[in-house]
């Protein structure tokens, strides 16, 4: 088993963050779990080298958003991952008996035990929805292959999604780091409270190809991504990052 | 896995004992089955409720060429582009071994010859109930499906994947030398802006060619039934 460079985060509490109810505690050690993961993943396949390549970019800030939801819904019981394939939020907060009551009495088929998802597409309680991002780079991408960190090369952080919708976010920022054999690593997290305004008009694509519908932040949805950073890595690299793009005061 | 071609399967420049293919999906799966152990102290982690069926499948393509590399002993080579073809070259003849000291594009379309390698999990049959994880034998369609990059594909080792007992394993190794052009679709185009790879799949007249070439396949899981 490799060992995880030890990264350290600084708490940042930025007087207009809104209060998330997954303790920072927790949002600690789920990023120190899931780093500890990713480090680790490739080597159990026996494709140390080629396992995020296999997976490739396309695929990679999904499938670590996924690793990260798991976690938090593990060390936190009161948060469980939205059972539908095309539920939202990600992961339900089930803490008040009423809520909880309603999930387990009317979002799933009596008789099949199925999600359904009129009960959870949207679910009418609160939720959080988690989501990856590794920067939006200034150059090409055919330059920044997996492996290769990207901080020093991106212009932005933004969030993708399907659906222009008022949600609470928890934005992971990651990178790959040099420090750990350029595996991809957690860097920040954002928690912010989004309305659909703060998201840009859906681009539906072109009929003829299967790229689906999406839309990303607009500029008031960066700016309150810019005011609600939880975490960030003590490094000085993504310390001078943040603060130069006005993440960090 | 239970051997039907005990011989050898050849290919332009070259040829490689099936033993040497059976070997190496036996450590695949081997490895399949490992890398499910929980590996987090506090949190239990199985990357199969985490990977989706697409990344999966490539990942046991991938994971099967670098078994077959190092079974081979120095004769097949991963291909050292990503967008190379084959996948596996075949340096048996090959003098100069110090690969950096070939063109950028040289692998592009690897001229000394090698293997092919793709994965398919199978498509579902309509209208059919499957659980994430389900073993999928009896729900997919009989005529397997493989997809490439390119319609000119050939010598290719087909891999057959399934789950068994909610691990991810290869039941079935297939190997045709004989593909043509018209037994893969016309390859799809990404479009402008598309994060999509360009794609063809096998027509039934390569399914028939493939379904000739089998190897090997898993004993007691009813693949007797389905072949």
């Amino acid at each position: 088993m490799n060992t995880l460079f030890n990264s350290k985060y600084i708490i940042t509490s930025h007087p207009k963050s809104i209060f998330c109810n997954i303790s920072l505690e927790n949002l600690q050690k789920s990023i120190e779990i899931t780093n500890q993961y990713l480090i680790n993943l490739p080597s159990f396949f026996s494709t140390t080298d080629s396992f995020y390549e296999i997976l490739n970019q396309r695929n990679l800030s999904g499938f670590l958003g996924e690793i990260f939801k798991k976690v938090i819904c593990e060390l936190d019981k009161h948060f469980v991952l939205n059972p539908h394939p095309d539920g939202r939020p990600d992961i339900l907060y089930l803490q008040d008996p009423f809520v909880l009551k309603h999930f387990n009495e009317k979002c799933f088929d009596q008789i099949t035990k199925l999600p359904l998802r009129s009960f959870l597409a949207p679910f009418q309680f609160d939720g959080i929805e988690v989501k990856a991002s590794i920067g939006s780079l200034r150059g090409l991408a055919k330059d920044f292959p997996i492996g290769k960190s990207r901080i020093n090369d991106i212009s932005s952080i933004n969030y993708w999604a399907h659906h222009r919708h008022a949600c609470k976010l928890l934005g992971i920022y990651y990178d790959f780091c040099e420090n750990n054999s350029g595996m991809p690593q957690i860097k920040a997290l954002f928690f912010c409270e989004l309305v659909e305004d703060d998201w840009n008009k859906v681009s539906l694509g072109k009929a003829e190809n299967k790229k689906t519908s999406n839309t990303s932040l607009n500029k008031e949805g960066i700016s309150k991504l810019k005011k609600s950073m939880i975490l960030c890595s003590n490094e000085q690299k993504y310390i001078n990052f943040f603060k130069k793009n006005n993440f960090l005061m | 896995m239970k051997i039907v071609n005990p011989q050898k399967i050849s290919y332009f420049n070259g040829d490689l004992s099936t033993n040497l293919i059976v070997e190496a999906a036996i450590k695949v799966n081997q490895k399949l089955a490992s890398a499910q152990l929980d590996t987090a102290k506090e949190v239990p982690l199985d990357i199969y409720d985490i990977i989706d069926l697409r990344m999966l499948s490539g990942l046991i393509g991938e994971m099967f060429i670098a078994e077959l590399s190092s079974i081979s002993q120095g004769k097949l080579l991963k291909n050292p582009d990503i967008d190379g073809y084959p996948d596996l070259c075949d340096i048996s003849n090959i003098k100069d071994k110090d690969f950096k000291n070939y063109p950028f594009n040289y692998f592009k379309a690897y001229p000394h010859g090698g293997i092919e390698i793709k994965n398919t999990f199978g498509v579902k049959k309509p209208k059919t109930d499957l659980k994430p994880r389900e073993s999928r034998l009896g729900k997919i369609q009989k005529k397997l499906v493989w997809k490439a990059h390119h319609q000119y594909t050939n010598n290719l080792l087909a891999l057959h994947s399934d789950y068994i007992s909610n691990i991810p394993q290869i039941i079935g190794i297939y190997y045709a030398n004989n593909l043509t052009v018209s037994d893969w679709t016309i390859t799809q185009k990404p479009k402008e802006g598309s994060t999509m790879t360009s794609f063809c799949q096998t027509e039934t007249s390569g399914f028939m060619k493939i379904k000739q070439g089998l190897i090997c396949f898993k004993e007691g899981i009813g693949y007797e039934h389905f072949i």
